[in-house]
Order: C-alpha cells, then sequence, then structure tokens
C-alpha cells in the first residue's frame, strides 16, 4: 500500500487512478486496497467518504431526455446513406455518383423553371444584377491569375481578365458563384451543401471535386473540364427536343456549350492539356522540414497571410507532400500532424497549437 | 488486454465490410458520444450533424483507416476534430450549455427517498460547481470520469501536454472540492446510514 494515502486530501483521492476504478467498477483487489487505508489511518475515513460521493456524481452518464430519439434519428440518416451507396456499389457506379444523379435532376427541374422565365442569352451582369443578396468580387489582373479562397474554403484560380461573385458567406442552401472568364476551381466536398457555378448560360454543379470553366462573355462556346470527381453540367437555356438538357462528366471529360446552337457537346480530353492555368499548382515536397518553412511556402503559394507563432512550431518537423490539396486540406494535415489547430478569418489564416518537443 | 483484443477484433471486422460490427460499434460508443457533444456546445444540430459525418466517413474509408485498440479513443478524438470543423470559426467553438446540467439534478435510483433530499443539495451544488469551470476544464472532467480516458489519451484528443491536462483537472478538481465542503456533514450521514 503506498505510503502516501494517510496524507492524501479529498481532491488526491478523487484524482487517484486506483481510487476512480474502485469507486466507479468496484474492484475487489482496489477495495481491499482502501478498506486497509480505512483501517490503518482511521482519520482518512471521511476523506475517502467525500471523495467517493465526488467521483460517484462526477462519472454519472448525464444522458438528456432527447437522447434515445436522436440515436435513432442519427443512425437512420447514416444507413440511409449507406444503404444508397450499397446499392450503387453493385452497378459498379460510386456513390458520389447517387448525390450527383439527384442533383441533375433538381438542376433540370430548376434549368426548366429559368427556361420559363423565358431570358435570353446570359451574361455575367445579367446574372449579378438581380441577386437578392449582397455579393463580394474578386478580378484577376489582365496578365496575372488569382487565387480566391471561397468562404467555403473552395478555391479559385482565376485567369487573366476574369472575374468572380459570390456572397461574403455561403449561408444559403446552396454555395452559388457567378463566373465572367476562365478559372480553375478546387471545391471542398460538402453533399448537403451543392456548389454551383454561373457562367453564361451555363450551370455547373458539383458537390466537391476540380474542374476548370471558361466562359467569357465575348466567346462563342463556354468549356467546362473535369480534373477529378464528377461534374453535372446544363443550361438555362431552351434547348432543341433532341439534344440534352444537362451533361454529366468525369474525370478527363469536357462539355462544349455552343451558345450559338445552343446546345452541348461532350467530349474525352488529357486534362493536363488543356487547364494551363492549373499549372500554378505545383506539387510541394517537404522532408523532415521545420513547418515554419512550410508554412512560409503555403502563404507563398495561396497569397494568403499566414499568422502563428514561428517561435512555438521552430521545433515541429514534418514529412508530406501537397499537391492538389486545398488549402484548407493542406492546413488540416499539418494541424494534425502537430497537434495545432488553425482558424479562417478574413481570407487570413492564423495557426495556434502548443509546439511539439 | 481481453478489451484490447475484442476492439481491435471488432475495428477489423468493420475494416472488412461487415455492416453488424459497424452498426454494433455505434451502439456501443453513440450514447457517451452524444451525452458529451452535448455538453461541450448548445448547438445540437452540429453535434448530431458532426456524429453522423464521422460514422459515415468511417464506413467510406473504412479500408484505409488505422488499425486501433482503442476505438472509443479513436471515435472521441475525431468527433472533436469534427466538431471544432463543422462549428463556425467566428464564434468560439466550446460554448457552455447551460440546461444541459439541470440533468445533474437527476438521482440515480440506488439511493432511497430520505438520502434523496441530501442527494439533491449534492447534485446543485456540483451542478453549479461544473457549471463554474472553463470550458476545457468542464471537456477534461467529462473524458476523465465519465469516459475512462487516461491522461495520456485525454491529452491526445484535445491536443494538449500530459501536464496541461493534469493542470486542468487539478484545478478543476479543486475548484469542484471547494462546493463540496459546504455539505460534508451530511456526507458523513449518508454513508453513515
Amino acid at each position: 500500500m503506498p505510503k502516501e494515502y494517510k496524507k492524501y486530501s479529498v481532491e488526491d483521492f478523487v484524482k487517484d487512478e486506483n481510487f476512480i476504478l474502485w469507486v466507479k467498477y468496484e474492484e475487489q483487489s482496489l477495495g481491499a486496497l482502501f478498506d486497509q487505508v480505512v483501517r490503518n489511518y482511521p482519520y482518512q475515513k471521511e476523506t475517502i467518504d467525500q471523495a467517493r460521493v465526488m467521483v460517484k456524481q462526477l462519472s454519472r452518464k448525464t444522458n438528456d431526455e432527447n437522447q434515445t430519439n436522436d440515436v435513432a434519428e442519427i443512425w437512420s440518416n447514416i444507413t440511409y446513406e449507406i444503404h444508397g451507396q450499397h446499392r450503387q456499389e453493385k452497378r459498379t457506379i460510386g456513390w458520389l455518383s447517387m448525390i450527383s444523379a439527384a442533383s441533375i435532376l433538381v438542376l433540370v427541374g430548376f434549368g426548366i423553371w429559368l427556361l420559363k422565365s423565358g431570358k435570353p442569352k446570359m451574361t455575367y451582369a445579367q446574372l449579378t444584377e438581380s441577386l437578392p443578396y449582397p455579393v463580394q468580387e474578386e478580378a484577376s489582373t489582365p496578365d496575372i491569375p488569382k487565387k480566391i479562397i471561397l468562404p467555403d474554403g473552395s478555391e479559385v484560380t482565376l485567369d487573366s481578365n476574369s472575374r468572380i461573385s459570390f456572397a461574403p458567406d455561403f449561408n444559403g442552401a446552396v454555395r452559388e458563384v457567378y463566373l465572367s472568364g476562365s478559372a480553375f476551381f478546387n471545391v471542398v466536398k460538402n453533399p448537403k451543401k451543392p456548389f454551383l457555378v454561373y457562367s453564361n448560360e451555363v450551370i455547373t454543379r458539383v458537390v466537391g471535386t476540380s474542374f476548370k470553366i471558361s466562359a467569357f462573355d465575348s466567346e462563342k462556346n463556354v468549356v467546362v473540364s473535369v480534373k477529378t470527381g464528377k461534374v453535372s453540367v446544363l443550361t438555362n437555356q431552351s434547348q432543341p427536343a433532341t439534344a440534352p438538357q444537362a451533361v454529366s462528366l468525369l474525370p478527363n471529360q469536357q462539355a462544349i456549350f455552343s451558345r450559338e446552337e445552343m446546345r452541348f457537346i461532350k467530349q474525352d480530353i488529357k486534362y493536363s492539356t488543356v487547364a494551363k492555368t492549373e499549372a500554378i499548382a505545383t506539387v510541394s515536397k517537404f522532408s523532415n522540414t521545420p513547418v515554419p518553412i512550410i508554412l512560409q511556402s503555403l502563404e507563398d503559394q495561396s497569397q494568403r497571410k499566414i499568422h502563428y507563432d514561428p517561435a512555438i512550431f521552430s521545433n515541429c518537423r514534418l514529412t508530406t507532400s501537397f499537391q492538389n490539396e486545398t488549402l484548407i486540406e493542406k492546413l488540416e494535415i499539418i494541424c494534425e500532424a502537430i497537434g495545432a489547430t488553425y482558424e479562417l478569418k478574413n481570407n487570413e489564416v492564423s495557426i495556434k497549437g502548443n509546439g511539439c518537443n | 488486454m481481453e478489451k484490447a483484443h475484442s476492439d481491435s477484433d471488432l475495428w477489423l471486422a468493420f475494416q472488412s465490410g461487415d455492416q453488424d460490427s459497424f452498426a454494433q460499434i455505434y451502439q456501443l460508443h453513440i450514447n457517451e458520444l452524444i451525452s458529451y457533444g452535448y455538453r461541450v456546445t448548445s448547438d445540437r444540430q452540429l453535434i448530431k450533424d458532426s456524429i453522423q459525418d464521422l460514422f459515415l466517413h468511417l464506413w467510406t474509408h473504412r479500408e484505409n483507416l488505422t488499425q486501433t485498440t482503442s476505438i472509443k479513443f479513436y471515435l472521441f478524438r475525431s468527433l472533436r476534430n469534427k466538431i471544432l470543423r463543422n462549428s463556425n470559426p467566428t464564434v468560439s467553438s466550446f460554448d457552455v450549455d447551460d440546461h444541459i446540467f439541470d440533468s445533474l439534478i437527476d438521482l440515480p435510483f440506488e439511493y432511497n427517498l430520505t438520502n434523496q433530499e441530501l442527494e439533491i443539495q449534492q447534485s446543485e451544488r456540483l451542478k453549479n460547481a461544473i457549471h463554474g469551470l472553463s470550458p476545457r476544464q468542464r471537456e477534461a472532467i467529462i473524458f476523465r470520469y465519465e469516459n475512462d480516458f487516461t491522461l495520456e489519451e485525454i491529452a491526445q484528443i484535445m491536443k494538449l501536454s500530459n501536464q496541461s491536462v493534469r493542470n486542468l483537472l487539478h484545478r478543476a478538481v479543486s475548484q469542484l472540492r471547494h462546493h463540496f465542503e459546504i455539505v460534508s456533514p451530511l456526507l458523513l450521514l449518508l454513508f453513515n446510514l
């Protein structure tokens, strides 16, 4: 029996591993131990009794009155999603395609609605002028591409002479952005909040993927090229009966929408040959590199200020390589590895943690 | 070791695609995950969404997950990360939920009627005392006493050093003890009955 028990305070007992195990699980050998403590030091009985009550109280599971319902509700949501996936697997199509299939339906409905409203050709100016909410606009200069982080962490690389508008927060049921010109998108996956890009007469819908859109007001075609994931593209314009209202694209496919003929053509492509913007996303390899150096390179690449205390993280080293991850994904990887947390606010990042030994 | 062994077996079965094992993991841990979640934030939808995300992620990525000897630890650590990620970064992530602690007034069944009044006072005091803890202290107390995590596990879940967790618990227990002191004569009575 450890001698120090004779001097233990209530707090000491409450924090004692053996004491907790005894109170909670009434383990025999431990019970004998504490019985002996009381026998040897009778004045400790009151202390032990108090500590016992305290541990018992602290250990009580406190289930909420609605908890049973919540347990069932969450499980039914999970199984609903999983069984959907299961059926899809049998048809050798991924689970996400089910969501995309649903999204095409929704979009077709939406397209028809727009069609009925009878608008002719759509330009960026027309699309953005009548929005029911204030938008933030970002534009690239004539010759320098610009990288933008959207409120959900998705990244957009604007080609030269391009602009994009979006709500400063993505509070609605969908994430909507309006594009004029050409841009590469790397969208953070969120099946609950589809991501929609409006560009001229074409609407591109995804849940999380990377793709490029080229839609200048002055050009004849709108082109959507897919790098990863699955993308649905449709038009808000009236279509000849034989032409598809919407096309669904897989990686290395693209849809060309002819603004003259108002129809889509679907093509296979080799992604790297079409997307020059995407070339800015380079591969970065780090081998046992101090974290401040990695953060510096992220800062340079993303053109985003990253706040952190270099003194705290100077001892943290990391081996990793980044390629197509979004800034958020990269931050998550880094923070996970060094036990830190990050916060994105006003387009700036701050990282907090306790450093490494 | 017995528990660790069955945990890794259950985990392996789940990873190989066994839906019953997956359901079993949910059944075994869902109540403690919800209890924890509802006490660190008042945003219940956030907790429900985060738990749903967590289990869907587990299922869809099951083949790529690392082996674990403590499923519970794995779940708590992942859930805490999910809550932090899903919560609005502009709002302090872990806020106090006042009314959740009302449930502490509930009496344990094993005490008889004569003890109930004492119990109520006791629980009332504890409720107030826990309410007075910082969010992190409260989290540490929940992990330690309700969920039996070791100091090291709590440190990993909360991304703190072992010493920080020790300090958190020390301060929390001292603060709680302060509120207990007042009822000590009653406690004596309680245990001598």
